[in-house]
């Protein structure tokens, strides 16, 4: 969650920033605020159609008015999001929250502030991004570890083993085919399927 | 200009900040110093556009509290948009809300540690990048590797023993201690830090410690028995003002890195310090203090020669790229920053609290206070520069 403050500032040097937003005094002062803070910046009005792919910050304006919603929104794998608005009644808000953004500034737009919303949101999208996959290996892990169970149980009742026998056996495939037990697994699931719909085994 | 009224349109009023007691007391009072100089010259010469500047000035006590009430009254009851004024970070950041609230326009004479930018400052003193950087290597390469870090316990010494860290280190020397004291710390707690230091005996201390403390911490460092000459006191801040405090024997051997010293030995530096001399007295030191606050109202004059008014965006964009020929040599507003361009040196105390300037770069280097295309461990000392 906290790589050293060193780090994050100097990954500021190569940040690629997208600035989506009105060419106009606001505009440029946030486009020379990050100039001076070091990143690399440009800026484009109105919103593209798509996102460049060579840029990992974004900067972008919640419009109140009904233009479609914006092309940039946080999504997996896609740059940090820092949403602006100017106003905060509940159109924007939910706006707002649609986006997931990771941080946001507020119109009128001033130097103070820039750096700091900038560092805090890129430290939780690269946050973020790293509990996501921790989720999902999680999730796999989980899943892996259900079915290993289910396939074990099955063993015990077509071999009449025990649990441990049955993981055992289980552990050996794996190894001698080179895959993973959860792969094994769902082999011998998939295969108790068919086998029972096809009336050789019972069901269960 | 805010406010102004018919019988005052025959001047241009501007406000000075600077405080003439305190703990910051000796070093604010030469900002004060340098500018009234600087005013003075300016008003002597027939002023600006034919108006005369006129001054309305306060004591903030060194107290950033007291700061932000006087810079309120300056730019409400005073009418007053202009500010010299400010040393420290912390009474910077206590005006700054009310100056960027009432669109005024600070000049701050200082050094300080970076990360900032307003529109309605104007910085004139050194960012880290024309400070820290060169000393660092300096330090590393003429003295040793081993680096204490010492600091007055507030954001300046904070983030600059940050930037001192990361530059040590990028030269292959090593922090061997890094310790805070208050503000207005008592005898008792710099005490021990000077014996912290004896113990450790690194190669060289990094002292950011300001104001009267500093002076206590140089003189208890002499006294215990520490010697610059094999293990120097390396600083920011410290100069001539100070050392004369201290006493300069106590001091012979400390190194400071700044802009300017009162040694320079430039054409425009024996102007300077020819008049300062003549108007303030011949035994008053002169220091970046002083020269620094000085060249920024002329800066300033110059600006508002162009513009003409001191309606702060014109003031401003009229001082974008300003340059002159400051005590300490050529120095420029920088456009993209608004902060200045000025010439790093090292120098060392003598014996009579004078400084030998032991390395400068060879011309002005672009202020960059976000330290955003300053590499850490660039070179700055060449082979060949070790004395000037």
């Amino acid at each position: 969650m906290k790589p050293g403050i060193r780090r994050l500032i100097e990954e500021l040097r190569g940040a690629r920033v997208l600035v989506v937003h009105p060419r106009d005094a606001e505009g440029d002062a946030l486009l020379d605020q990050l100039k001076r803070i070091g990143c690399n910046v440009r800026g484009i009005w109105p919103p593209p159609v798509e996102l460049p792919n060579d840029v990992d910050t974004v900067f972008h304006l919640v419009e109140t008015a009904e233009t479609p919603a914006f092309i940039a929104s946080a999504s997996e794998g896609g740059p940090t999001f820092v949403a602006i608005v100017d106003y905060e009644n509940p159109t924007v808000l939910r706006r707002l929250l649609d986006s997931n953004a990771h941080g946001v500034i507020n119109k009128p737009i001033r130097p103070f502030g820039i750096l700091s919303s900038l560092v805090l949101a890129r430290s939780m999208h690269g946050y973020t991004r790293r509990l996501e996959s921790k989720v999902q290996k999680l999730e796999e892990t989980l899943k892996a570890r259900r079915d290993v169970d289910k396939a074990v149980k099955i063993l015990v009742t077509l071999k009449r083993v025990s649990e441990a026998e049955a993981y055992e056996l289980i552990r050996s495939q794996a190894t001698q085919k080179r895959l993973s037990m959860a792969q094994v697994a769902t082999t011998i699931i998939g295969a108790q399927d068919v086998m029972a719909g096809l009336g050789l085994i019972d069901e269960r | 200009m805010v406010g102004s009224a018919a019988s005052q349109s025959d001047t241009w009023r501007v406000g000075v900040l600077f405080s003439r007691t305190g703990l910051t007391a000796v070093t604010e009072t030469e900002h004060f110093l340098g500018t009234a100089l600087a005013i003075q010259e300016i008003n002597q010469a027939g002023g600006i556009l034919g108006r005369e500047l006129e001054v309305v000035a306060y004591d903030p006590e060194s107290d950033p509290a007291t700061y932000r009430r006087l810079a309120d009254r300056l730019l409400t009851d005073d009418g007053i948009s202009v500010i010299f004024g400010c040393s420290s970070s912390a009474e910077r950041k206590a005006i700054l809300p009310a100056i960027e609230r009432r669109n005024g326009l600070l000049w701050y004479p200082s050094l300080y540690e970076g990360f900032e930018y307003s529109p309605n400052v104007i910085y004139t003193g050194a960012s880290p990048n024309q400070t820290s950087f060169p000393l660092a290597e300096y330090l590393v390469r003429n003295h040793g590797r081993r680096v204490f870090l010492v600091g007055s316990d507030y954001i300046y010494p904070r983030e600059s023993n940050r930037i001192m860290r990361d530059l040590v280190d990028s030269y292959g020397g090593k922090i061997v201690d890094e310790v805070y004291a208050p503000m207005a710390a008592p005898e008792s707690h710099l005490r021990d830090i000077v014996a912290r230091v004896k113990d450790l005996a690194p190669d060289v201390v990094f002292s950011t410690v300001v104001g009267r403390s500093a002076q206590t911490f140089y003189q208890l460092y002499r006294k215990a028995g520490l010697d610059p000459a094999s293990m120097p006191i390396a600083s920011l801040t410290m100069a001539e003002g100070e050392v004369r405090e201290i006493g300069a024997a106590l001091c012979e051997g400390h190194i400071t890195a700044a802009t300017y010293f009162g040694s320079l030995q430039g054409a425009s530096n024996r102007r300077f310090t020819d008049n300062f001399r003549r108007t303030f007295g011949s035994d008053r030191p002169i220091s970046m203090w002083s020269a620094g606050a000085y060249a920024q109202v002329h800066l300033f004059a110059l600006a508002l020669e162009r513009a003409g008014s001191l309606d702060t965006q014109r003031l401003v964009e009229a001082a974008l790229g300003l340059s002159f020929e400051a005590p300490e040599g050529a120095i420029q507003i920088d456009p993209d920053n608004n902060h200045t361009w000025l010439t790093p040196r090292i120098g060392r105390v003598r014996s009579d609290g004078g400084f030998d300037v032991v390395w400068e770069a060879k011309a002005a280097v672009k202020p960059d206070p976000y330290l955003a295309v300053s590499p850490l461990g660039g070179r700055w000392i060449g082979e060949e520069a070790y004395v000037v």
